[in-house]
C-alpha cells in the first residue's frame, strides 16, 4: 500500500484500478484455461437448470394429470414415431424425460450441495478446533480422521445409510430419504477437511498476530472465525469442489444400489437404475439423457478441481 | 524398522478395534436383536431365553469382549434373513468376490502403469493426447453407467458376453472357481473390466504426471550429464522413483476397488461378498452389514501394512537409515 504515494507506481496504479480483478492471479489463470471455463460455463448452466426446474421444465413430471400412459416409451423426436410434445421422449410411465431429468438434477445437485455443505462445516469446525486447542480432542478426533480415511467413503455412506433405513419404518424411509442420503454421504466425506482445517490451523496459531490477538484478549472463538478461518478458505474450496462431484456421484452409486433416492422422488442415479432396465429392450433414452448428465456434471467438476488445484497453490504438484 | 513395523500393526489392530466397537454397536442397539430373530410370534419366555442364550443380559463390557472374541474365530451370529449362521454365508461369496477384485485390480494395475509409461515417453505426442483424453473419459464415466453400456454393447447387441452371474463354476475343496470352465471365463470378463476401468484410468493419469514430473528433477538431469543412454534413465531411474507414490496410491486404492465392486457385483448380480452386503443392506441384516464391516476393514488394514513394507523394498532412503550407511554412490 506504500507504493500508492510513489510516482513511479502511479501509472501502475491507474490500470489496476481500471481493472483490479485482472491482478488476481486466479482470476487471469481462468481465462487462460478455456477448459476450466467451458466446465465452469457447463457447471453454471447445469446448476441454473436445477435451480429453476419448476419453471423450465415443459411439463410437471410429479403432476398425474400430466402423465398419460397412451405416451409412455415414445422415442426422442428425431426418431420414428417421435411425438413433437416430448423432446427427448418418455419413460414408462408416459413422463416426459427432459422434464424428469430437470427434477432430477435438481435432487441430485441438492443432495450434492447439502451432503457437501455438512461435511465442510463439520470438517472444518471440528479441524480448526483440534488444530487450535491440540490436546486430547486433537488426538481423538486426528485418530478419527485416520481410522475414516482408510474406508471408502461410499462403503460408509452405505452403511450410515443401512442404520437408518432399520431404525425408520417403512413410510417414514421414504420421506427421510433425502435426509439420510446428505448425511450419510456428508458424515463420510468430512475428514479431508477436517485435515486441512488443521493444518492450517496449527500454521496460523503461533504466528504473531494471533499471539498479539491472545494477549490482548481476543475470545478463542473469534480468533477462530476472522483470524484463523480466512486462512484456510482457499484449500477448503479445493477439496469443497471436487468433494461436490465426488458427493452427486456417491448419491447416484446409493440411488442406483436401490438405497438412495426412493423412485417417487428420483434423482439421477435411481433413473439410471430404472433406465438401465429398458436399455435391454432398446430404449436406450430412458438411460443415457441422465447417464449423460450425470458424466458431464462429474466431467466439469473434476476439470475444474484440477484447475482450481493448479491455481490456488502453484507449488502443489498437479496429480490425476 | 522392526520397531516402525510394530507401530503400524498396533496402529492397525486398534482400527480394527474401533471399527468392530461400532459393529457391535449396530448389532446390540440398533433394531433389536431378540424381536429380529424370533419373530412377531414368539411368546414372551422364548424372548426370554433367547435374549439369554445370545448373551443379552450380560453388561456391556462383557458382550463387547464376547463379540470379538466370536468374530476373531469367524462367529458373526446368525443372519436375520436366511436364518444360517454369517459365517458361512461369508465363506460361499468369498471366492467370486476374491476372483474378480484380484483380476480387476490386475487389470487395472498392468494396463494402468503401460498406457501411463507410453503417454509419459512422448508427452506432447498423438498417442499421448489420445491416452490422456481416454483417461479423463475414464475417470468420469460411474462405474455403473460403463457397467450397464458394457452388457448393452457385448451382451445384449453383439450377444458375444453373458450379462450376469458367473456362469459355471468348479469346487475344489472350500473354494468355487469360475475360472476352470469357459462360461465362468466368459462371466468374468465384463465385471472385471467395469472393475478395472475407472482405476486404470486414474493410474494412467498418475504415471503420466509422475513421470512427467520426475523427467524435469535435477537428479535426471545429471543422469543425462554424465551420458547414460535414454532407455536407462526413463526406466531405470524415471520410473523407479515415479512409481513411489504411485504404490501408495495403488494401495488406498485397492479399498476403493472393494467398494467399488458393490456396484459392479449388483450391475451384474455377481453373487459375491458385496452384493451379500448390498443386499443386508436393503433388507436391515445387520449381523451381515457387521460382519462385513469388520472383515473389510481388516483387509484394509493388511493392505496398508503391506503398502507400508513394499515402500521398504522400494525407496532406498529409508533402507539407509536402516543400514547405517549409504546403500550405493
Amino acid at each position: 500500500m506504500a507504493e500508492i504515494a510513489t510516482p513511479v507506481s502511479a501509472g501502475r496504479l491507474k490500470l489496476a484500478a481500471l481493472a483490479p480483478r485482472s491482478e488476481s492471479p486466479v482470476l487471469r489463470s481462468f481465462l487462460r484455461t478455456p477448459s476450466a471455463m467451458i466446465a465452469a460455463f457447463v457447471l453454471t448452466c447445469l446448476a441454473l437448470t436445477a435451480l429453476l426446474a419448476p419453471w423450465l421444465a415443459p411439463f410437471d413430471p410429479f403432476d398425474p394429470a400430466n402423465v398419460s400412459l397412451i405416451d409412455a416409451m415414445t422415442p426422442p423426436l428425431w426418431m420414428r414415431d417421435g411425438n413433437p410434445d416430448y423432446l427427448l421422449g418418455t419413460d414408462d410411465q408416459g413422463r416426459d424425460i427432459l422434464s424428469t431429468v430437470m427434477f432430477g438434477l435438481r435432487i441430485s445437485m441438492t443432495v450434492g450441495v447439502a451432503a457437501v455443505v455438512v461435511a465442510m462445516t463439520l470438517g472444518v469446525v471440528i479441524g480448526l478446533i483440534a488444530g487450535y486447542a491440540g490436546g486430547w480432542f486433537e488426538s481423538l478426533t486426528m485418530r478419527i480422521v485416520d481410522i475414516q480415511l482408510t474406508i471408502p467413503s461410499i462403503l460408509l455412506a452405505l452403511m450410515i445409510d443401512g442404520v437408518t433405513r432399520v431404525v425408520a419404518s417403512r413410510e417414514l424411509q421414504a420421506e427421510i430419504a433425502i435426509y439420510a442420503v446428505i448425511a450419510a454421504i456428508g458424515f463420510a466425506s468430512w475428514p479431508p477437511f477436517a485435515r486441512v482445517a488443521r493444518s492450517r490451523a496449527l500454521v496460523e496459531r503461533n504466528k504473531e498476530y494471533v499471539q498479539a490477538a491472545r494477549i490482548i484478549g481476543v475470545a478463542p472463538l473469534r480468533i477462530l472465525l476472522s483470524h484463523i478461518l480466512p486462512n484456510a478458505i482457499a484449500p477448503v474450496l479445493v477439496i469443497a469442489t471436487i468433494d461436490l462431484g465426488l458427493a452427486v456421484l456417491a448419491e447416484a452409486a446409493l440411488s442406483f444400489l436401490g438405497v438412495g433416492m426412493p423412485p417417487t422422488q428420483p434423482s439421477l442415479g435411481t433413473m439410471i437404475r430404472i433406465g438401465g432396465n429398458h436399455l435391454f429392450s432398446g430404449k436406450w433414452w430412458i438411460f443415457m439423457t441422465p447417464a449423460l448428465t450425470l458424466v458431464m456434471i462429474v466431467l466439469s467438476v473434476n476439470i475444474l478441481g484440477d484447475w482450481l488445484r493448479d491455481a490456488l497453490n502453484p507449488k502443489m504438484r498437479r496429480r490425476v | 524398522m522392526a520397531s516402525f513395523v510394530l507401530k503400524r500393526i498396533w496402529q492397525g489392530l486398534l482400527t480394527v478395534l474401533v471399527v468392530a466397537f461400532v459393529a457391535f454397536g449396530l448389532f446390540r442397539f440398533v433394531g433389536d436383536p431378540v424381536m429380529s430373530m424370533a419373530g412377531a410370534e414368539a411368546t414372551q419366555r422364548d424372548r426370554e431365553e433367547l435374549r439369554e442364550q445370545l448373551g443379552l443380559n450380560d453388561s456391556i463390557p462383557v458382550q463387547f469382549v464376547r463379540f470379538v472374541a466370536n468374530a476373531a474365530t469367524g462367529d458373526f451370529g446368525i443372519s436375520y434373513r436366511s436364518g444360517r449362521p454369517v459365517s458361512n454365508l461369508l465363506a460361499e461369496r468369498i471366492p467370486a468376490t476374491l476372483e474378480l477384485v484380484f483380476l480387476g485390480a490386475g487389470m487395472a494395475l498392468l494396463f494402468g502403469v503401460l498406457l501411463g509409461i507410453a503417454a509419459a515417453l512422448r508427452p506432447r505426442g498423438r498417442l499421448s493426447r489420445f491416452i490422456l483424453t481416454g483417461s479423463l473419459a475414464g475417470v468420469c464415466l460411474p462405474t455403473f453407467v460403463n457397467g450397464i453400456l458394457l452388457i448393452y454393447l457385448f451382451a445384449v447387441t453383439l450377444r458375444w458376453l453373458p450379462s450376469f452371474g458367473r456362469g459355471e463354476t468348479v469346487q475344489i475343496g472350500v473354494w468355487s472357481t469360475g475360472l476352470l470352465t469357459s462360461s465362468g471365463l466368459r462371466s468374468l470378463i465384463m465385471p472385471a473390466l467395469t472393475l478395472a476401468l475407472f482405476q486404470l484410468a486414474m493410474l494412467t493419469r498418475l504415471v503420466y504426471s509422475e513421470m512427467t514430473d520426475v523427467m524435469q528433477t535435477d537428479f535426471i538431469r545429471f543422469c543425462r550429464a554424465r551420458g547414460l543412454d535414454r532407455r536407462s534413465i526413463f526406466f531405470r531411474h524415471g520410473l523407479r522413483s515415479a512409481l513411489m507414490p504411485v504404490v501408495t496410491v495403488v494401495g488406498l486404492n485397492i479399498g476403493s476397488v472393494i467398494a467399488f465392486s458393490a456396484i459392479t457385483e449388483t450391475v451384474f448380480q455377481w453373487p459375491g461378498l458385496s452384493l451379500l452386503f448390498v443386499d443386508s443392506i436393503r433388507f436391515g441384516d445387520i449381523p451381515v452389514m457387521a460382519a462385513y464391516l469388520v472383515l473389510v476393514s481388516f483387509v484394509f488394514v493388511l493392505i496398508n501394512l503391506a503398502v507400508d513394507l513394499i515402500y521398504f523394498a522400494i525407496d532406498p532412503r529409508l533402507r539407509v537409515s536402516r543400514a547405517g550407511a549409504p546403500a550405493h554412490g
